[in-house]
């Protein structure tokens, strides 16, 4: 199946030996860029978050990495990397299927995606058997990457399916449309009725389950319905206390970071997380505290700082007295 | 299946909420009632909350036992087993994902 070869490195724009922090770094500058919501032109800006998106979940994932890297240059030779859906949790039979729609490119899906097909046995149609009872059609099952923003409002997104069938040799496609419920979460599966494989016979066709992956955001990741966001805060600001304005999924909050504010500390917001579904409840909202210090001080700064030091009498070493 | 608002594409608008009996359990998973009643009394498969209802997590559950059976002859041990690992790997795949 013909695909074009991703140049994931040169997507996010670091070099093959680029450290995961590096990555890391790389991929949230340029989604913030290249954001839908702060995009002027949203289209473009929604193909371009969706292609690093696809880079950042390869480059960033070890085992991935390592199989982009060995497909190399090579990677459309014969036999050059096993298309990922003969590498399924639990392969079948050489019923081979390709996903469009999904978020992710034709090359992704061809290597590195989660798909798979369950249900017939694999000698269903082996040879001396004699002619295969009707059976119900395999059940096939890929990942389909949803932004944030479509988890927070829902979405329809176009999807093609495209199988070539072992026993015919022809190829058989399907187009349709699945809504995205808000408030899906990530590993979720959405189940399709009757849009897996073809069954044998007059017996039915199996289903199709796509899996839900949250697409990396910029600012934000998600653990169930709840949503985290890193807040980094200058050493005066933890200590003195502050009120910032902090973003969230459906516009910016006032937040009151308490005085004496610890790195790793959560600030929790109920209520301001992905919605629930039908309950009409929404799940929490986390600030997670890192405080950074300057790396570089002018001279007024430094003199505080030293008198900050000489005056104070916290010692960070020191176990607190009872 | 209902027809699109937007084209002429058939869109499917699942409800994950959607919970089924045990017959209709049955019929869509080509499993007899009495087998899938056997899993849950093993703890393959369970039902949601009090209703005694299945979900769409059950639903792919059953299909993945059938299959195990099919394909590797799976006994009842062994489909607790492999279920088991199956369901950590994800877990730990997810946590890998979110985490990074």
């Amino acid at each position: 199946m013909p695909a074009e070869f991703k140049d994931y490195y040169q997507i996010l724009g670091v070099s093959r030996d680029a450290t995961a922090a590096d990555i890391k770094k790389a991929f949230r500058k340029l989604a913030r860029v290249h954001h839908p919501d702060v995009a002027k032109d949203k289209a473009s800006a929604e193909a371009k978050f969706k292609e690093l998106n696809e880079a950042n979940e390869v480059l960033s994932d070890p085992e991935k990495r390592r199989k982009y890297d060995q497909l190399g240059a090579n990677w459309d030779q014969p036999h050059h990397g096993q298309p990922a859906y003969q590498q399924g949790p639990m392969p079948g039979a050489s019923n081979e299927f390709n996903f469009g729609g999904t978020g992710f490119s034709d090359f992704f899906e061809q290597y590195f995606s989660g798909a798979s097909r369950y249900g017939f046995p694999e000698d269903a149609f082996a040879p001396g058997r004699g002619a295969p009872r009707e059976r119900r059609g395999s059940d096939i099952e890929g990942d389909i990457l949803v932004t944030l923003e479509e988890v927070m409002h829902g979405a329809v997104r176009p999807i093609s399916l495209q199988m070539s069938n072992a026993r015919t040799g022809k190829v058989e496609p399907q187009s349709f449309q699945v809504r995205i419920p808000p408030g899906v979460t990530d590993g979720k599966r959405i189940r399709v009725p009757g849009q897996g494989e073809p069954g044998s016979g007059k017996a039915a066709a199996g289903d199709l389950y796509l899996r839900v992956r949250h697409a990396a955001h910029p600012d934000f990741h998600t653990e169930g319905h709840d949503l985290y966001y890193d807040l980094d805060l200058a050493p005066w600001e933890a200590v003195l206390g502050a009120e910032l304005t902090v973003p969230t999924l459906d516009g910016a909050i006032k937040l009151r970071i308490p005085a004496g504010s610890e790195n790793g500390h959560q600030l929790r917001v109920r209520g301001r997380g992905l919605p629930k579904g039908k309950s009409g409840g929404r799940g929490d909202y986390h600030a997670t505290i890192t405080i950074h210090s300057p790396s570089e001080t002018n001279a007024e700064e430094r003199e505080l700082w030293e008198k900050l030091r000489s005056v104070s009498n916290f010692n960070p070493r020191k176990a607190p007295s009872a | 299946m209902i027809p699109s608002p937007e084209n002429d594409l058939p869109l499917y608008d699942p409800d994950q909420h959607d919970t089924y009996t045990l017959d209709i359990v049955a019929r869509i998973t080509g499993i007899s009632t009495q087998t899938i009643i056997h899993y849950q009394e093993h703890g393959l498969v369970h039902p949601v909350g009090k209703s005694g209802e299945f979900d769409d997590d059950a639903v792919h559950t059953l299909r993945r036992i059938e299959h195990l059976r099919q394909t590797c002859e799976a006994n009842l041990s062994g489909l607790r087993l492999i279920l088991g690992l199956m369901d950590e790997v994800e877990r730990l795949k997810t946590s890998l994902r979110t985490g990074r």
